[in-house]
């Protein structure tokens, strides 16, 4: 475990940029005729993030809030090493769970035990780690059943349990999590938020962007409101989501 | 906050070099590449004969038209299939890989893995299905009454030199196709035109004179020299040949690999 004075993610007046989609076709043709006369049109990129500054210790929670389009998937996106900081920094300890979208990198045409070979190695885990859990990942997801059974068969919400379960079998450092417990039912989301308590007690970070306050007030130690890429708030969690709360019904 | 001074990335495997990278990711790129195999045999009653057909059907064909043709070539359905067998995996490998490294976009876009994987993966699963079809070759030389001989010494290296040239190619290819979305296209026409230029169904000798500089700068020529010598003629080639060919695979490798990882540092921006 790691230090408990240096923190698990320390994001330093970060920003970060995308691109604008101008239209939907590069082509290399287009590229010979620009070049040609000389009307090169450069991307144009645009910050999604801008002075953002915070602190993750280890076993914390950290709910991220803020409309549609705030960058916070996008943050969560830099946080995974997807995304590069244009300035500012982002230090991050140990092993990354993205959780960005569950069941990103499953397979439709493979079984589920197939699929976790798949999903376990995309998160980085190695053969032998997988091997070694696959009945823990089987029966954490109560997919035991259905485990020589074609994914594309799966409902949503047995993927997600899958993924969840696959992602977080392996004790990682930091967990980064996108909305996606929503989709299972409550039973699930009682069993996920009972292993994330149990990766917390043993010092996992976790960063968990949601529409749900509630669910922020309930298990966040602090949270980040984010407004069109900037950071408007970082704080306890229960401050930052009143003010929230207060300023969107204004 | 004391480490404010370091700017940029910190975390995952960003403190490793890029090739590193891949190496930590080696088992994904097995599981991709047993995926791609698994998938393209899942459906299909026949399974992993289906690796047979292609290279027979092949045979089959290229014998029909040219064995008349080229009648100073002994055993000349040998002498194309195995021109063919390494042209298909070049090929295919190139295609498939421009393919998987837009198919793995979406992956990229939500879990960090090093982009290389998935090219390479595209290429370990066509190197596997070339193992098999040279597996299968002592029985198409016994069909058509050729001596089974088999250099594997050679057969070893050129193998590596056209995985090697292959997998260079593929990365550069892939990495521009991600920007450029006809690169593909390109390719495609492109390899038409090579394919032609290079003796697969025809012998060397029949390419005039004029045109032999043109047989002497493609490295598939000097690449499929190798590979025809430890499994046609069951000889050592010659040293022209696997000069060019070391020099060829080395020059591809180093080129796709700086390309790639050139353009990787921008590929989020086109996920």
């Amino acid at each position: 475990m790691a230090d408990s004075s240096t923190p698990m993610i320390a994001v330093g007046d970060m920003s970060a940029q995308l691109r604008h989609e101008r239209r939907p076709s590069r082509s290399l043709r287009e590229w010979f005729v620009q070049t040609a006369t000389r009307r090169r049109e450069r991307a144009v990129l645009f910050d999604v993030l801008d002075g953002i500054d915070f602190e993750v210790n280890a076993g914390e929670l950290l709910g991220v809030v803020g409309p549609n389009g705030a960058g916070k998937t996008t943050l969560l996106r830099v946080l995974a090493g997807i995304v590069p900081p244009r300035t500012g920094s982002v230090r991050i300890s140990g092993r990354i769970a993205p959780l960005i979208d569950l069941g990103a990198g499953f397979d439709p045409e493979l079984t589920g035990e197939e699929n976790l070979s798949l999903y376990g190695s995309i998160l980085g885990m190695t053969r032998s780690e997988v091997k070694q859990r696959r009945e823990e990942v089987f029966e954490f997801s109560g997919l035991d059943g259905a485990r020589d059974i074609a994914v594309k068969s799966y409902s949503s919400g047995m993927i997600a349990r899958l993924g969840f379960a696959i992602a977080t079998t392996v004790r990682p450092d930091v967990l980064l999590i996108d909305e996606v417990i929503a989709v299972g039912d409550e039973a699930f989301r009682a069993r996920c938020f009972e292993r994330i308590s149990k990766l917390r007690s043993e010092g996992t970070a976790v960063v968990l962007v949601t529409h749900d306050l509630p669910l922020v007030d309930r298990w966040a130690d602090r949270a980040l409101r984010l407004e069109r890429g900037r950071q408007v708030a970082f704080a306890d969690a229960r401050s930052v989501t009143c003010a929230y709360r207060e300023e969107s019904l204004a | 906050m004391g480490a404010r001074a370091a700017s940029g990335y910190q975390g995952g495997v960003s403190r490793l070099q890029p090739l590193a990278r891949v190496l930590a990711y080696r088992d994904c790129l097995s599981v991709l590449a047993a995926r791609a195999i698994k998938v393209r045999y899942r459906r299909s009653v026949l399974g992993v004969a289906w690796s047979l057909l292609y290279p027979l059907t092949a045979m089959i064909v290229l014998t029909a038209v040219f064995s008349r043709v080229f009648t100073e070539l002994r055993f000349y359905p040998l002498y194309a299939i195995v021109g063919f067998l390494a042209w298909g995996f070049f090929s295919l490998s190139c295609v498939q890989a421009m393919d998987a490294l837009i198919g793995g976009a979406s992956v990229m876009r939500k879990v960090y893995v090093p982009a290389a994987v998935f090219p390479l993966a595209a290429v370990a699963a066509n190197f596997v299905n070339l193992l098999l079809s040279i597996a299968l070759l002592p029985l198409i030389a016994w069909l058509i009454g050729a001596p089974p001989v088999v250099h594997f010494g050679w057969l070893f290296v050129g193998l590596v030199l056209l995985a090697t040239f292959t997998a260079g190619l593929s990365l550069g290819l892939a990495a521009a196709n991600l920007f450029f979305q006809d690169v593909r296209y390109f390719f495609d026409a492109g390899l038409l035109i090579w394919f032609y230029a290079t003796p697969i169904v025809y012998p060397a000798e029949v390419i005039p004179k004029q045109y032999a500089a043109l047989v002497w700068l493609n490295p598939l020529h000097w690449l499929v020299a190798v590979l025809r010598a430890a499994l046609y003629e069951g000889a050592a080639p010659s040293t022209t040949a696997v000069t060019a060919a070391t020099v060829a695979a080395l020059a591809s490798l180093a080129f796709g690999w700086s390309v790639f990882s050139r353009l990787e540092k921008r590929f989020y921006l086109y996920l």
